[in-house]
């Protein structure tokens, strides 16, 4: 066999092959960048979030039915307190609120910056350490960040966890969670939390000159805080004017944090951008480019100045923090119980069977299958616990698992669960994928925009197609927002299937049910036009499912 | 659509190019998150060709994850685990891959990084040429040439490891299998 066929065989048999990499727990991954976000939100406004009105709702009712708070002392309650306002699952404020965190307490200190272990969380599927990081002078404009941090296990195995920190202004120190999907195979387990170099980052800016109606180069130096110049180059656009930018560096390290870009200010208010820009990408010198678009008319202001605003690093320390634990499960699993559902319900996407209903002190998880490789068909889902409603519950798939899931509902601080208490999980929005053969003929195909409507189940799609720089553009949608969108496109290249490539990103149950996809190098001016499958939605659509409740209070 | 339905849509792509590009499971993981972290700060939304702009993010992502000096160095550890025996693999992937991940492996982990970003992209992503040339920002007559430096590589890689499993004496029974891995459609 030719090596270039071999070549292609391997990469086809990788193309065709169902599940060929095992994935990470995205769901986790998910996690971890909302996580972000929200952090990243509560940096912006420079306030740590407002306290839930929930966090002190029924402690009372809390009190008085959960046993094992029998064990709760004092002085716990009071620390756990200062963590239960701030950490992002509101399953861990939950467990905190029964008294279920390990009272960890360790200190460990580089120079005069002092890190503090004060409490565990561990239930069975995940492990949550919260901490305090006391620093000198520390700024609540700023951000710290450890260049790495992480759990080693008794044999040394590094379990790697997500960071965050939120600044708390009672106590004028940091507060850091260090989250991982990770739990002890034991009961009881020897582990350590370590940490390296404490890096603080905090926003800068810098008054930069440009004039936006000179379309030529325009060299800006900065020297400072590792940027070595600001290379600007104006477009006029229509009514938009483009900047396309060029940030030099002479410390290449910190490329990676400074995120620049330019700031248009008309006096103190900043102005909006006209689209979206694009940043980040290497220019051919290895440089951080950027393009940003603003009206034109926005820049022609008297008060119009600009600024180059970035991240900069304040200060490090170069050290390694290190505290040994030992986390312990125990409790946390006596509050866990497993409830078999087995009910099996009739979907658009098949008939779907609900097993198990697992009840830790943090969450409540639901586990079921599906019919091979389908999705489930409901797109919203939540619980509603004694009349309490517990969103999210995105279902998650293990890797290489084509029929299982689970929904995930985090526990809310209060909830309280005993044996009369009435749990339904309610399902809606329903998406049924439905299939037609038929092609679709696309006449005169030219630069001008052309529409023509046809029927897809009984509803009237409208398809509008162009061609722009050598690309034809086919747009479908409808006005009815029950017809929930085409997928994808196909053309036919004898029985070679060439597909269209998705310009719009096109998600079920989004209420939006406009496409487009694109065909690149078109020459001719008719086509047929198939559809790989288009959606009918349903938001009303509901479907609640009653399950057993716990037989015993957790 | 919202950024949960983004993040599902593409994640499978954004951490297969990870993989590819790094040759690393749990970096592949991180920087696949900081690939949808970097994503979620711009406005999204308004980005005309959106797939384009994502596997940009993508690629700008990996090759400033490997940039790092660390990370580099690590990664050249590995890299030199691997030439000492090319069957042999930093433990932490040999465990998980399956069998088409490896031989995709072993004809791009040799690759140079730019070389390694159009054959990802090309034979794993399915992207057309001038998509690429959007998503690298250079010509098209630059994608074909480096996807021509790609196959004269990865047929170097071929025969040498032909050569070297004929040499151990291997060859005769796993042809066996490369002719099941391999079927012909015409004899």
């Amino acid at each position: 066999m030719k090596q270039v066929d071999r070549i292609e065989r391997i990469f086809t048999r990788f193309r065709n092959d169902d599940a060929p990499l095992n994935e990470p727990d995205f769901d986790a991954m998910w996690e971890r960048i909302e996580q972000h976000r929200s952090h990243s939100a509560g940096m912006a406004s420079g306030h740590p979030a407002a306290a839930s009105a929930r966090r002190r709702v029924s402690r009372t009712a809390v009190l008085a039915t959960a046993a094992v708070l029998l064990t709760v002392t004092p002085a716990f309650a009071a620390l756990s307190d200062k963590w239960v306002y701030w950490t992002y699952h509101s399953g861990v404020r939950s467990a905190l609120e029964q008294g279920l965190g390990q009272q960890i307490g360790k200190t460990v200190s580089v120079g005069d910056a002092k890190l503090t272990v004060d409490t565990a969380v561990v239930d069975d599927n995940r492990t949550v350490l919260l901490f305090r990081l006391d620093l000198p002078d520390a700024d609540p404009a700023s951000y710290p960040r450890f260049a790495e941090m992480k759990l080693s296990d008794g044999k040394g195995n590094a379990i790697e966890g997500n960071v965050t920190f939120r600044w708390n202004p009672d106590d004028q120190i940091w507060q850091g969670e260090f989250s991982a999907d990770w739990t002890p195979d034991s009961l009881r387990a020897d582990v350590r939390l370590s940490a390296e170099k404490l890096q603080i980052f905090t926003a800068a800016q810098r008054d930069i000159s440009i004039d936006a109606e000179d379309n030529r180069k325009q060299t800006i130096e900065i020297g400072q805080d590792g940027i070595d110049r600001l290379v600007v180059l104006p477009f006029a656009q229509g009514d938009k004017t483009l900047l396309s930018t060029s940030v030099f560096f002479s410390d290449k390290e910190a490329q990676s944090w400074s995120y620049p870009s330019i700031g248009v200010y008309d006096g103190a208010a900043q102005v909006k951008e006209a689209a979206t820009g694009v940043f980040g990408k290497p220019g051919a010198e290895g440089e951080y480019t950027g393009l940003q678009y603003f009206r034109t008319t926005d820049l022609r202001g008297a008060a119009v100045h600009y600024k180059l605003n970035y991240t900069r690093k304040s200060g490090e320390i170069d050290g390694s923090w290190s505290v040994d634990l030992q986390l312990d499960k125990e409790r946390m699993l006596d509050g866990t119980l497993t409830r078999p559902i087995d009910q099996t319900v009739e979907t658009a996407a098949g008939p779907v069977e609900f097993q198990d209903m697992i009840i830790t002190p943090t969450q409540i998880r639901i586990t079921g299958t599906h019919e091979k490789y389908k999705e489930l068909s409901f797109k919203h889902f939540y619980l509603e616990v004694n009349g309490t409603k517990l969103i999210e519950g995105y279902p998650s798939q293990e890797a290489g698992d084509y029929y299982g899931f689970t929904l995930r509902f985090e526990r809310q601080p209060g909830l309280v669960l005993s044996e009369q208490t009435p749990i339904a999980l309610v399902m809606k929005y329903e998406v049924t994928e439905r299939h037609d053969n038929n092609p679709i003929h696309l006449a005169d195909i030219g630069s001008g925009k052309k529409t023509i409507t046809t029927q897809l189940g009984g509803y009237s799609v409208h398809w509008t197609y162009y061609k722009e720089n050598g690309n034809l553009y086919i747009e479908s949608g409808s006005d009815d927002p029950r017809f929930g969108g085409v997928n994808q496109t196909y053309m036919l290249d004898g029985k070679q299937r060439r597909p269209g490539k998705p310009v719009t990103a096109n998600f079920a149950g989004d209420g939006n049910n406009r496409a487009i996809d694109r065909y690149p190098h078109f020459t001719g001016t008719e086509a047929d036009l198939y559809i790989y499958y288009y959606s009918t939605d349903d938001p009303d659509k509901e479907l609640r499912i009653d399950l057993p409740a716990p037989d015993r209070q957790s | 659509m919202n950024e949960r339905e983004l993040f599902e849509a593409y994640r499978r792509e954004v951490y297969r190019t990870c993989y590819f590009m790094l040759n690393h499971a749990a970096d592949a993981e991180d920087v696949c998150q900081e690939v949808f972290v970097s994503i979620f700060r711009h406005d999204w939304r308004r980005v005309q060709f959106l797939r384009t702009w994502i596997f940009r993010v993508t690629v700008n992502c990996c090759l400033n994850y490997m940039k790092q000096a660390g990370r580099r160095r690590r990664r050249e550890n590995r890299l030199q685990l691997l030439s000492v025996n090319r069957a042999e693999k930093a433990a932490e992937t040999v465990a998980v891959e399956h069998e088409s991940v490896r031989d995709v492996l072993r004809l791009l982990q040799r690759l140079p990084v730019k070389l390694r970003a159009v054959a990802s992209l090309r034979y794993i992503n399915d992207c057309s040429l001038t998509e690429i040339a959007d998503i690298l920002d250079v010509p098209v007559g630059t994608v074909k040439s480096r996807l021509n430096k790609c196959l004269k590589l990865m047929r170097k890689e071929l025969q040498s490891s032909d050569a070297e499993t004929e040499r151990s004496g291997e060859y005769e029974a796993s042809r066996s299998d490369r002719a099941n891995l391999y079927p012909v459609s015409k004899r």
